[in-house]
């Protein structure tokens, strides 16, 4: 929906913004949902919630993330698993560390697992769609932010490196936190298509969760008057099963 | 980006892919090199040169993307001085002409450090910014260049950027809302607004100016003389009441 379907989104980076008191998640389901019934396969990079949250969630949309996992046509890489064991291996001292040690080991570590993972995917079926949620919690880890560009960097990489594959990372922005600010900055300079989700900014209603802005940086096409970096502004609602997504004050309560 | 320049003369423009593999990460991990004390290729701008293959030794004009992964990857400082030295002396026998580089000034760490001294280096700066209301929806960008002599050529303009990827710019005129006729219609009254009748007469004014108002007084006198006028309920009493005292 809302046009990023429409466009083809091989080779490019879908930016999803969330904004404090607003959640994107739904965006990312919506994209997956989108890829697997185009039967392409997504390659899910979870470092917010686990797998069975994105299974669970995408069972209300259609979807059986457990299913496809065993077919073969989604991988994951569970980072708060890998955190589990190489906090476990630092402990022991065991090899098997892949978290902990220096910054750019971890994220180069990372970076090839995704690199492998995606290969794999991308033997079998031609779309593969590369789904990283949320990029801010490495920062969490205590990861520069220098770092998580360069890694960022690197699976922009992949992008030309491997044909079929398309980019979605999802970002949190915290007022008042400089360094998610300057990775957001740094995400939507480069990025295709921006979503920007936030909370509505005169407080909380039943009808209405969010706003959401869709940004569609056109570097391909001519930069005339109004037509360059074209906005579209939307409300959505988060119901059960679905998402529903207006224009700013067509809530059907409203109307 | 390659995609996005459509030239002829493909000989005269050498692409620096600083982009790819620029921690040496894939290179390493098939050396199996844990160890990235290499930093390789495209780490500063000078060992670029270097490397680059020189078919002459004309002036040449350096492009960068984007300067915010150098700073990242090399400090601002360093950036700062090879930036300097480019401009000053000859890499590997080739001669700068011009430098242009581009910032994204959100993502620059320390912008409010940064972005001065970096605009102190360039002679020219070329601020791009949003359509505003003169600039008929296009972007604007304010150009201020630095001769030689010490002027300063400061000049706004507004640009777009056809099909064929040519750029079409115009100076901004600002648009200045007609302010003359808004000063006019305050001072007489809005007659037409309503069906009652606003204005004075010549009999009303005259009544105007000879009525005078019941609690308004013209002092006459010098200093200040406080008028009391009791009522009926009042107890006036003339005596002074500090007269028992005995000072």
């Amino acid at each position: 929906a809302l046009g990023i379907d429409q466009e083809n989104s091989v080779g490019k980076l879908i930016a999803v913004e969330e904004h404090h008191s607003s959640n994107g998640n739904f965006v990312l389901n919506c994209l997956i949902a989108e890829q697997v019934h185009k039967e392409g396969s997504v390659c899910l990079v979870a470092l917010h919630n686990s797998f069975g949250h994105y299974h669970n969630v995408g069972t209300k949309l259609g979807y059986n993330l457990h299913q496809l996992q065993e077919k073969g046509c989604v991988e994951s890489i569970e980072v708060l698993k890998l955190l589990n064991e190489s906090l476990n291996a630092e402990h022991e001292n065991r090899v098997g560390n892949v978290l902990f040690g220096d910054e750019e080991n971890t994220m180069r570590n990372l970076f090839h697992l995704i690199k492998g993972k995606t290969e794999k995917l991308l033997q079998k079926r031609k779309l593969v769609s590369l789904v990283i949620d949320d990029l801010s919690n490495l920062l969490s880890l205590g990861i520069s932010v220098k770092e998580v560009l360069s890694f960022l960097q690197y699976c922009r990489t992949l992008l030309e490196s491997q044909p079929g594959l398309s980019l979605v990372v999802l970002t949190h922005i915290a007022e008042g936190d400089d360094e998610q600010q300057l990775l957001n900055a740094g995400l939507c300079h480069v990025a295709d298509v921006i979503v920007t989700v936030c909370g509505l900014k005169t407080g909380q209603s039943s009808d209405v969760s969010g706003s959401m802005k869709v940004t569609h940086r056109r570097l391909d096409q001519p930069m005339i008057a109004h037509e360059w970096n074209k906005q579209n502004l939307y409300h959505f609602k988060l119901l059960d099963r679905q998402v529903k997504v207006f224009a700013p004050g067509t809530a059907t309560c409203l109307i | 980006m390659k995609t996005g320049l459509r030239n002829s003369s493909e000989d005269h423009v050498h692409f620096h892919d600083c982009f790819t593999d620029h921690r040496g990460w894939i290179d390493s991990q098939e050396k199996e090199n844990i160890r990235s004390d290499v930093h390789t290729k495209g780490n500063s701008i000078l060992s670029v040169l270097q490397t680059s293959p020189v078919t002459s030794t004309n002036d040449c004009i350096i492009i960068i993307d984007s300067l915010t992964p150098l700073i990242y990857n090399i400090g601002f400082t360093r950036c700062y001085r090879e930036l300097h030295s480019l401009l000053v002396k000859s890499t590997n026998g080739l001669t700068v002409s011009q430098v242009i580089c581009l910032i994204h000034e959100d993502t620059l760490p320390d912008v409010h450090v940064a972005l001065p001294q970096l605009c102190h280096l360039a002679t020219t700066t070329v601020k791009i910014g949003s359509h505003t209301q003169s600039s008929r929806g296009n972007p604007t960008a304010s150009i201020i260049h630095k001769k030689q002599g010490g002027k300063i050529l400061r000049q706004v303009e507004y640009y777009s950027i056809d099909a064929d990827n040519r750029l079409k710019s115009e100076i901004l005129t600002l648009v200045t809302p007609t302010v003359a006729g808004v000063n006019e219609d305050e001072n007489q009254l809005p007659e037409d607004l309503t069906t009652f009748k606003l204005s004075l007469g010549q009999q009303e004014k005259e009544a105007r100016s000879q009525l005078v108002l019941p609690y308004l007084r013209i002092n006459s006198e010098k200093g200040g003389k406080v008028f009391y006028q009791p009522d009926a309920a009042d107890d006036w009493d003339e005596e002074d009441p500090d007269d028992d005292l005995d000072i």
